[in-house]
């Protein structure tokens, strides 16, 4: 499902004291199944470009186009049909788990989608599946279970209306290690197996390199820079100008290639590989 | 300044110990960082050493008083806690009053308290924002607020309980910048507990808990060459010390181990311009 948006603002309390523009003329455009990252540093914009995606808030000025569905400042009658198919995972997700067990809050979209629960139900098994829960986890409650584990039930339980596009708000913040890489692989493998569009949000510029294929770089409410992450990284004073910082791949390269006067590009390799390769690379430069 | 002497605890009568006869010394001024991954518990070490928590068995000693029912609240003027998310920590209108709040329990002298106050603003660097409201600042700010909030109290020892998480990177980068500085300017015990090696990198010693257990304590030089270690519970090996162990991997010897990528690409410029 395609998301374009034209000429969108958004703004605050408008008419009042308090008004505040958070997004000023933004258009973009995030092609159907692609894996789009939007960074930007705090106040950005990136979170109320975010509720966007599923009718939270209203453009001020402008549309957004999200599949079939129009989002304008006008009221839309058609906003629960849109949620089901742009899946929100929010920050922190466990602070919204409320029900007793695991089930019901993985039910609770269905159920207040209106749709048929009993047929969501069938779905289950299968969905847990593919966020790597087992069956049994469904009789607990949601607050036994690991930081690691409750994100697993945040995504499922989007997962469950089956939607298009899956966007994820620092899906792996307050995560240790262990429990940021299996998160990260999860929403990698829905995208690579099912075809999902996903829309990322984050601060790792580390995440940006190894799994986006577009970034869209907001600041102060405007659409900044946008690309492919290598061309985005690789405008790296634009990039600072903004308070951001290269993934540190490119960061250590950049100082590497200036001060040894090497020419090794990022390329996809691991920190071991790019070890090895600027071993060769130094060896052959002494050596002869 | 903190000892810990085969201290044991549960969060229940019938729960599985989460600190199991743990012993650790920490040393006045020093800066350790606590590592492990979630549930190794290095949280509830911290909570142990603010009188948080009592042990179940063993002992804990703060600057010598022994941590007990007694002795629980002068030991918690004593650590102060820097928690993870900044929101949660304020109560105050402004930035002063928020800074004042500690000050006012313990029944500080208006005038002390207003000196006291500005100091701490001072040594965090948020004295141009003392009239603010706390909740217009940024995540940094407000947790360099919240440090200033237990420098007031004048504590010997704080504990950063994951306080970067929540920040983006420039906010962490700013917190670190206020702990270095604040170790330049006065005497303070750092307890650094988080998960990111390449921000433990920067303490003195890194103690890694695993299980309840103490695996590991060292400089963190002598940390990071035991990459197998930390993997094997579920740390993730920062990626200057991964890209060492692939030159290693071909031969190239390096003096010491690099806990950041400068040092790396300082040490081949060494090394190559011998060759």
């Amino acid at each position: 499902m395609e998301i374009e948006f034209k000429n969108v603002s958004y703004t605050y309390q408008p008419n009042s004291p308090f008004s505040f523009q958070a997004l000023k003329e933004v258009s973009l455009t995030i092609p159907t199944g692609s894996f789009s990252a939007i960074v930007g540093h705090t106040g950005s914009g990136k979170s109320t470009l975010l509720q966007h995606l599923n009718g939270l808030l209203r453009p001020t000025e402008g549309q957004i186009q999200i599949g079939e569905y129009t989002l304008a400042e006008k009221k839309s009658n058609q906003i629960k049909e849109l949620r089901k198919e742009v899946g929100v995972v929010f920050q922190y997700p466990e602070h919204q788990l409320f029900e007793e067990t695991v089930e019901k809050d993985i039910l609770f979209g269905p159920h207040n989608f209106g749709m048929e629960v009993e047929k969501a139900k069938e779905r289950l098994p299968a969905i847990l599946e593919e966020v790597g829960l087992s069956e049994d986890i469904l009789d607990r409650s949601p607050f036994e279970l690991s930081g690691g584990q409750m994100r697993r039930v945040a995504i499922a339980g989007v997962l469950i209306t089956d939607p298009k596009v899956l966007v994820l708000d620092e899906p792996t913040a307050g995560l240790d290690p262990k429990g940021r890489q299996q998160v990260m692989a999860l929403v990698e493998a829905l995208h690579k197996q099912k075809g999902i569009t996903v829309v990322l949000v984050t601060h790792h510029m580390e995440d940006v390199l190894r799994y986006a294929e577009n970034v869209f770089v907001l600041s102060q409410g405007m659409l900044a820079m946008e690309g492919t992450p290598t061309n985005v990284f690789s405008k790296r004073k634009e990039l600072r100008a903004l308070g951001l910082d290269l993934p540190v791949e490119m960061q250590f390269l950049e100082k590497l290639n200036e001060t040894l006067g090497l020419t090794i590009h990022y390329h996809g390799q691991t920190a071991e590989e790019l070890g090895q390769e600027i071993a060769m690379a130094l060896e052959l430069g002494g050596n002869q | 300044m903190i000892h810990f002497n085969q201290v044991s605890f549960a969060y229940g009568d019938d729960q599985v110990d989460v600190i199991r006869e743990l012993d650790l010394s920490i040393d006045k001024n020093e800066w350790v960082a606590l590592i492990g991954h979630n549930g190794s518990g290095k949280s509830t070490a911290a909570k142990l050493m603010n009188g948080l928590l009592l042990p179940k068995s063993g002992k804990v000693t703060v600057g010598g008083t022994e941590l007990n029912e007694e002795t629980y609240w002068d030991i918690r003027k004593k650590v102060g806690m820097v928690f993870q998310n900044p929101e949660n920590q304020f109560v105050g209108t402004t930035v002063m009053d928020d800074v004042a709040f500690g000050l006012e329990n313990l029944g500080v002298p208006r005038e002390e308290m207003k000196e006291r106050v500005d100091e701490a603003l001072y040594l965090v660097g948020m004295y141009d924002y003392r009239e603010h409201a706390p909740h217009r600042l940024s995540g940094g700010q407000k947790q360099r607020v919240a440090i200033a909030g237990i420098l007031a109290i004048m504590p010997d020892v704080i504990i950063f309980d994951e306080a970067t998480t929540m920040l983006d990177p420039m906010g962490r980068q700013e917190l670190l910048k206020t702990i270095e500085e604040l170790r330049e300017k006065q005497e303070i015990t750092i307890i650094y507990i988080t998960h990111d090696l390449s921000e433990a990198a920067l303490a003195d010693r890194m103690i890694v808990m695993n299980q309840g257990e103490k695996w590991l304590s060292g400089k963190p030089r002598e940390i990071f060459k035991q990459t197998r270690a930390l993997v094997e519970i579920g740390l993730e090996v920062p990626f200057v010390t991964r890209v060492a162990d692939g030159m290693k991997q071909h031969g190239i010897q390096l003096i010491e181990e690099p806990l950041h990528y400068h040092e790396l690409v300082d040490q081949l410029w060494k090394l190559n311009s011998k060759t």
